[in-house]
């Protein structure tokens, strides 16, 4: 079964969710993969105490890319031109590609009428499989070079190794960790995923942001269901929430700088936090969880 | 004029907070101030103001519009598009389109011997250009749920208002989280840059990245951290960070009333309560327009 974590807004505790929710399946339950699909910034593993061991590493995203030969270049201009993505630029008066935004199409080779456009393929990214210090729990992730964009594709490339890892260890449970926003890499994070958990806190903009990636795991026919985070912060929107967002809810977690103290310790908020004010009620929410959901 | 770009890796660090913020006192200031929402994905910063005469137009891509007289199928569109975007489907012996993989390049358009393909639109999100008040405008780019041209879009938003700056004395671009090439397109279009941060691992594993790819481009953030004196957090561990990296720093202090008010969407600058974010604002203000 996979089950991803998403938001919408930034910072409302999808990372937070994902490791408790890994941790505990695979700690409880039955042996589980997570996967930190946030390939431009995973922080997955810091959030689960820190690698024990390294057992893969590969490169990933190979990525063509473009330069242009100065000797050649007439300075026609139509490469610059007709660059769907203004990935060309010029720079004193001469075209120059902006890396970080060419995707490739090779476009501009066919358009180049002096054979100036060369190919070149970039690896962007690696893919580590690691265990996690605290439970040997497997986790997966990507993480790119700075500056290139996290694409589906390479969201997909990660889920596939851990589907792999998943079927090696016989694990039951795939915990994706996506990034924030709505765009490609998250659509990949719910795509292929039985059950979207999507993590909203209260406030307005973070509801904004529930609705729209609510709208994608219905889309993507991933059936959606709603943890309201830091509750407590504003409960008179709290209690707005399932009315705003017209999906099920199955949990309300207090706010806790016992998380940020877990964080700070290199350790798992179940391990760390068991004397804090959100242990409690995250604990009953990963047993209805596996008892009526999972 | 002055282009501040407000970025942060980590999301829910406030970059957003202090991009309204900070937009607000300056204007206030009776500095002309254009807010500008590059976080397509969930733009925000509309949440805590009211936009006057606002008006969106619909911001479109490339599109290939394949006319079945003329093409002879012979699959040269299909063989080039670096997407697999195009797909022969036998039962109705004509090729069609896959619209949700195709990144709009253009290639089959300019490969088709049979000129068959020509170039229709998509629309996939829109620009909002809006007043908030005398001294202040804002401009939003917000994508549809479901497209994938985040980064496209980005940079169609920095695009428009390419010719509009120069009529502001303040312009200050919230940006989404991540480090990527939208944020390169940031990081480069600024003239300065701040870069917010909490006092978490998280937070700062991310800042470390971010302040990478800005000293990568040749330039110089202002280190925000906020939230500083949360509970159990690591600010002498950012601290410590910026100082080794010889950045400037200036700190916005954490309470539950502050967070609160934010969720409320409200401007936290224009509560006389709340001193020390105020004098923190006052300080980044004098930073931008020093």
């Amino acid at each position: 079964m996979e089950i991803a974590v998403v938001s919408g807004k930034g910072g409302t505790g999808k990372t937070f969710i994902a490791s408790n929710l890994a941790f505990y399946l695979n700690t409880r339950v039955s042996p589980t993969v997570a996967v930190d699909a946030d390939v431009e910034e995973p922080d997955l593993i810091l959030a689960l105490g820190g690698v024990k061991e390294t057992v893969e590493v590969l490169s990933i995203g190979n990525a063509t890319k473009v330069r242009i030969v100065e000797e050649k270049c007439i300075k026609c201009l139509k490469c610059l031109n007709n660059c769907r993505f203004k990935a060309i630029t010029l720079l004193d008066d001469k075209p120059f590609v902006k890396e970080e935004l060419c995707e490739g199409c090779m476009l501009c080779a066919l358009l180049c009428p002096a054979d100036a456009i060369e190919e070149y393929v970039k690896v962007i990214g690696r893919l580590y499989v690691v265990k996690t210090r605290y439970g040997e729990l497997n986790v997966v992730y990507g993480d790119l070079e700075i500056g290139e964009r996290a694409t589906g594709k390479l969201v997909f490339d990660v889920k596939e190794r851990a589907r792999k890892v998943a079927s090696n260890i016989k694990a039951k449970y795939i915990i994706v960790d996506s990034a924030a926003g709505i765009g490609c890499p998250v659509i990949s994070s719910i795509s292929g995923s039985d059950l979207t958990l999507i993590v909203v806190e209260p406030s307005i903009t973070s509801i904004t942001g529930a609705k729209r990636a609510l709208k994608i795991a219905r889309t993507l026919k991933s059936k959606p269901l709603v943890i309201v985070n830091k509750y407590d912060l504003n409960p008179d929107l709290a209690g707005k929430i399932k009315e705003e967002l017209d999906a099920e809810i199955i949990g309300y977690i207090p706010y806790d700088t016992g998380i940020v103290e877990a964080y700070t310790s290199m350790k798992p908020y179940l391990i760390y936090g068991g004397k804090d004010k959100a242990y409690s009620s995250l604990v009953k929410l990963l047993e209805d969880l596996v008892s009526t959901v999972i | 004029m002055v282009v501040v770009g407000v970025v942060g890796g980590k999301g829910g660090t406030g970059k957003t907070f202090v991009s309204v913020n900070l937009a607000v006192l300056a204007s206030r200031n009776k500095h002309k101030t254009l807010l500008v929402d590059v976080d397509v994905d969930n733009p925000s910063t509309k949440h805590y103001l009211r936009l006057a005469k606002a008006r969106s137009r619909e911001v479109t891509m490339f599109k290939p519009i394949i006319s079945e007289k003329r093409c002879k199928l012979c699959f040269t569109c299909i063989n080039s598009c670096p997407e697999h975007a195009l797909v022969y489907i036998p039962v109705d012996n004509k090729i069609k389109l896959l619209s949700d993989l195709c990144s709009g390049c253009s290639v089959c358009m300019y490969v088709c011997p049979e000129k068959a393909i020509t170039e229709g639109r998509k629309t996939y999100g829109t620009i909002t250009y809006a007043v908030i008040d005398r001294y202040l405008d804002a401009v939003i780019g917000e994508l549809y749920p479901g497209e994938r041209h985040t980064i496209n879009l980005m940079i169609e938003v920095l695009s428009s208002i390419r010719d509009m700056v120069r009529k502001y004395d303040v312009v200050v671009i919230d940006s989404p989280p991540g480090v990527n090439a939208g944020i390169y397109e940031v990081v480069r279009f600024s003239d300065k840059l701040v870069a917010v941060t909490e006092p978490t691992r998280l937070g700062l594993n991310d800042l470390k990245k971010l302040v990478n790819l800005i000293l990568k481009l040749g330039k110089k953030p202002l280190i925000i951290l906020n939230k500083h004196g949360l509970k159990g957090g690591i600010d002498s561990e950012v601290i410590g960070y910026v100082e080794k990296m010889g950045l400037s720093l200036i700190k916005v202090p954490y309470s539950e009333s502050i967070a609160l008010k934010i969720m409320k969407g409200e401007v936290v600058v224009n509560y006389s309560e709340f001193t020390s974010v105020l004098n923190a604002f006052n300080e980044i203000l004098r930073y931008v327009v020093s």
